[in-house]
């Protein structure tokens, strides 16, 4: 199944790579799938600190003591499983333009995340970013349960696969739904997403994830035919495919100048929300081969290691 | 305020089409788009969003539309116009000879002059003339023009020539023209009459004074064919006095400048007398010049080209001894024929490039010589001449005298020809001697011209006839004829009359591109020359002509030789005014339609660039 999208020998490397993360996370149950800067029981050295009464003496060494004439005892770092949570975008946006793929993209990401995530034994949950109206299958959230083993990855294909893009994105009331639900199992949380919607609203929705702790890492998918639109167009009526909303252009120069203007401006408030927030982002464009994004650029930015 | 064409009205319903366009081009194509985002400051295009939306640009191209098809409709605006309708001269100056007959002391010709240039001066501001020349042809100087100073100029520039009138000819072009003309008037400046009476608006002027004193040369010829020398040739000069008095007059000939001897001349009123010249030395140029000087000088001079004498180099190709005995009489006649007989077993094509003509004697060679050639007798089975068939016995019946091969012939009928050929014509070759047998009439003999050289054939064996005899004269005579046409040297006339075309067969011609003309005023006239026979018709002045093209050249002379010209006496019959009405310069009101389409076509293009400048204004703001 998945051979259908991926080759064996991505697959093969996928599996050799983990997703980092940047903060400490809560888990959900012990399983020493990750290893934080924490206090913590693992045989991973983490640091030394002055003994206090009431630590366990066994810890202490005794090597130093002899050097330094100080109690001094050993820490390890804290073992704890990593939940990821891979977020993509389903709204109507991401169909448009039909010659970009978007979502066809978007889904080969997050299967990619998944699967990286299985194999490092992290638990990975897939859900997709809807709105309040989407009536695909009468629950509010569609989201996947969390998948520790491998196998997991056809469960998270076929709900993808199920999924009907639709509607708007409304990130505020999504990730406010989710983090509710999701309660108590924070981690990472990767949103997939064009991210066609004004900032305020994405920072609302980003800001809850944040304000939950959550360690965050945004994948913008754009493609070619969105980045420059005008090579077909001369004239005619643009509709929002999200809104409904219509209007008539004469594509001239200065409007290519000002689209090109705006969406970079766009892109970039985005871009400089996210290091400001210390959040990992990477734009992919649709037109890069897959393999390419996740091999090379992800780790460069320190998405995966 | 009217239109011209109201049939362009007939456009208004393309201002519905015009609707329509703008109704289709609302139908835009629907462009999905995922976001405003990147448009979202985009102004809505109002200009184009509803249905119909009738704009600023609309109207502009509605009016622009409504414009164009009031211009198309030509409109004008009427006004009363005043004017002056002037008239239209045709001033018709006879430049003849005879204009320059002396009255007083100035000639016709500057009589006349000073009657055009009154004419032009008594020209009012709308008045416009057209000036024609006549001699022996009419000549149109200029289109009607009003230019004072230009007509004078012209009137000025004109000359004299020395050929005759064909004042017919010019006055049915100045008629004719004049019929074209709503207020037009003719002038004609003449010493002449016409031949027939003017029913048109004439006014002949009366140049011709009372001058009558003229002697004139009326005729000179030389008679010098090739069988006579220097020695034995002869020139006639006719003289005739045009004079109310009786004239002696000394005549001067001059052969190369060098002069011969005068002879006087006594002449009474209206008597003609041809005097005789003899003892002409060499060849050059005669010119022959009549003194005391009267009131016409050109025709007091006359002049005649002697002609070189050529040894005709003739190569008999003939095997019968008879034959040959016969034609060395003719050898033996003139110091100018050389014969050289060859049988035609010796005979090939190159021998023909060193004679100037080729006698063939029973027998036609199997190519053509590119020579003037006579084939005697030729046989049967020939290539080139087709024999019908044999006739024993046979007399002359029908001959052309005119022909120059026939020249002085009579009594050929009394000749018995033993056996002759019946010839038939082709091509250029046509009959110029019938014969009859018992059975029928045929062509006994040929002439013309084959692959471009003449040929002459005969259908009898003069070898028949002894030449030596009296009776047989007529045969001696016409292969004398027959020769001197043969002559390459021979051909053509080298003495014209003045306004004559000189027509001239050049040698080199085909690869001479340029021919100059010397003309007897000394003037050098450089003629391009393509194909021939080249044709001069500048021949206006009475002189030598001297024509050069490349090592050739030839000499020719051209003389007045025309009583109507020399007979200067005034007309009794001639009027001043023949029923002669002077136009008059009148004015005139009549309506004038001005259009001014040009100015709406250039509003509406004024229009159209605003209209392209809105719209480009209108399409940048929709990004700012």
């Amino acid at each position: 199944m998945l051979r259908d999208i991926f080759k064996p020998g991505f697959l093969r490397r996928l599996e050799c790579l983990k997703i980092d993360v940047k903060r400490v996370h809560l888990a959900a149950r012990k399983g020493g799938y990750e290893s934080v800067n924490k206090k913590g029981t693992s045989v991973e050295f983490a640091d030394y600190q002055a003994y206090n009464p009431g630590d366990d003496f066994r810890y202490i060494d005794w090597n130093l003591y002899g050097r330094l004439n100080k109690l001094l005892v050993k820490t390890f770092k804290e073992e704890v499983e990593l939940s990821v949570h891979i977020l993509l975008d389903v709204s109507l946006s991401m169909l448009y333009p039909e010659s970009d793929k978007k979502y066809e993209y978007a889904k080969k990401i997050a299967l990619a995340l998944a699967y990286i995530g299985l194999s490092s034994h992290n638990s990975v949950r897939v859900a997709a970013i809807n709105s309040p109206s989407t009536e695909t299958t009468g629950r509010s959230i569609l989201q996947t349960q969390f998948f520790q083993k491998l196998n997991g990855i056809f469960r998270i294909k076929s709900f993808l696969d199920e999924i009907e893009p639709g509607g708007e994105a409304d990130l505020q009331w999504f990730l406010s739904r989710y983090t509710y639900e999701n309660r108590g199992k924070g981690g990472s949380a990767i949103i997939i997403s064009d991210f066609m919607v004004p900032p305020t609203l994405y920072k609302r929705g980003i800001g809850i994830l944040r304000f939950k702790n959550y360690d965050i890492k945004i994948i913008q998918v754009l493609g070619a035919g969105e980045l420059n639109p005008f090579k077909n167009i001369r004239s005619g009526e643009i509709l929002d495919v999200e809104t409904q909303e219509r209007k008539i252009i004469n594509v001239t120069n200065s409007l290519k100048k000002r689209y090109h203007a705006l969406l970079n401006e766009h892109n970039q408030e985005l871009r400089d929300y996210c290091r400001a927030n210390n959040m990992a982002y990477t734009l992919a464009r649709t037109d890069m081969e897959i393999e390419d994004l996740i091999l090379k650029e992800l780790p460069k930015i320190g998405f995966i290691r | 305020m009217g239109i011209l064409n109201p049939l362009a009205l007939a456009y208004l319903p393309l201002i519905g089409l015009l609707i329509l366009i703008y109704l289709f081009r609302k139908r835009h194509k629907t462009i999905p788009v995922p976001s405003f985002i990147p448009w979202r400051t985009l102004k809505h295009d109002t200009i184009r969003t509803k249905m119909f939306l009738a704009d600023a640009l609309f109207f502009m191209q509605l009016i622009a539309l409504l414009l164009l098809i009031f211009f198309l409709a030509r409109p004008y605006l009427p006004s009363l116009a005043r004017g002056v309708i002037g008239k239209d001269i045709i001033l018709l100056i006879d430049t003849s000879a005879s204009m320059q007959t002396l009255e007083g002391n100035r000639t016709r010709f500057q009589l006349a002059q000073e009657e055009a240039l009154k004419l032009v001066d008594g020209m009012g501001v709308s008045d416009r003339m057209q000036i024609i020349t006549m001699h022996t042809r009419p000549h149109i100087l200029n289109d009607f023009s009003g230019n004072k100073d230009e007509l004078r100029r012209l009137i000025r520039e004109l000359e004299p020539v020395e050929t005759g009138n064909n004042m017919n000819e010019a006055l049915s072009l100045a008629i004719s023209l004049l019929r074209h003309l709503g207020n037009g008037e003719l002038h004609v400046l003449t010493d002449t009459e016409p031949s027939h009476p003017i029913d048109s608006n004439v006014r002949f002027a009366n140049l011709a004074g009372s001058s009558a004193n003229n002697v004139a040369i009326t005729g000179l010829n030389v008679y010098q064919d090739m069988f006579k020398g220097y020695g034995e040739r002869e020139a006639y000069v006719t003289l005739e006095n045009f004079s109310d008095d009786s004239k002696t007059v000394l005549l001067k000939p001059y052969l190369n400048q060098e002069q011969m001897q005068e002879q006087v001349v006594e002449l009474i009123p209206g008597e003609d007398k041809t005097v005789r010249i003899q003892d002409i030395r060499g060849p050059g140029l005669l010119r022959v010049e009549l003194s005391p000087s009267d009131a016409l000088g050109t025709d007091n001079r006359a002049y005649a080209v002697i002609k070189h004498i050529k040894t005709l180099r003739t190569l008999v190709v003939a095997e019968e001894q008879l034959f040959v005995e016969e034609i060395r009489k003719i050898e033996n006649a003139s110091e100018q024929i050389e014969f050289t007989v060859i049988p035609p077993s010796s005979y090939t094509p190159d021998v023909v490039k060193n004679y100037d003509m080729m006698i063939f004697h029973n027998y036609v060679p199997q190519e053509y010589p590119d020579t003037n050639a006579l084939f005697i007798f030729p046989p049967k089975d020939n290539k080139f001449f087709h024999v019908k068939d044999w006739v024993r016995g046979a007399t002359f019946i029908d001959w052309d005298s005119s022909n120059p091969l026939l020249r002085h012939l009579d009594y050929m009928e009394d000749l018995w020809i033993y056996k002759a050929l019946h010839l038939e014509p082709s091509g250029e070759l046509k009959p110029f001697i019938m014969a009859a047998s018992v059975e029928n009439d045929f062509p006994l003999a040929l002439a013309g011209t084959v692959h471009g050289k003449r040929a002459v054939v005969l259908g009898f064996d003069v070898a028949d006839f002894n030449l030596s005899k009296a009776k047989n004269m007529p045969i001696l005579i016409m292969l004398l004829n027959i020769i001197q046409w043969l002559n390459p040297h021979g051909a053509g006339a080298y003495q014209i009359k003045t306004g004559e075309p000189f027509i001239v067969d050049l040698k080199d011609q085909q690869e001479t591109k340029e021919v100059i003309l010397v003309t007897p005023k000394g003037k050098t006239v450089k003629i391009n020359a393509t194909g021939s026979p080249l044709t001069i018709m500048d021949t206006h002045n009475a002189g030598e002509y001297v024509l050069k093209s490349g090592k050739d050249e030839v000499r020719f002379v051209a003389n007045l030789f025309d009583e109507e010209e020399s007979n200067i006496r005034p007309t009794s019959q001639r009027k001043d005014n023949m029923e002669f009405k002077e136009a008059v310069t009148s004015t005139y009101v009549k309506e004038k339609r001005m259009e001014f389409g040009r100015y709406i076509l250039a509003l509406v293009a004024l229009l159209l660039l605003a209209e392209w400048i809105l719209y480009c204004l209108r399409t940048r703001s929709t990004v700012t």
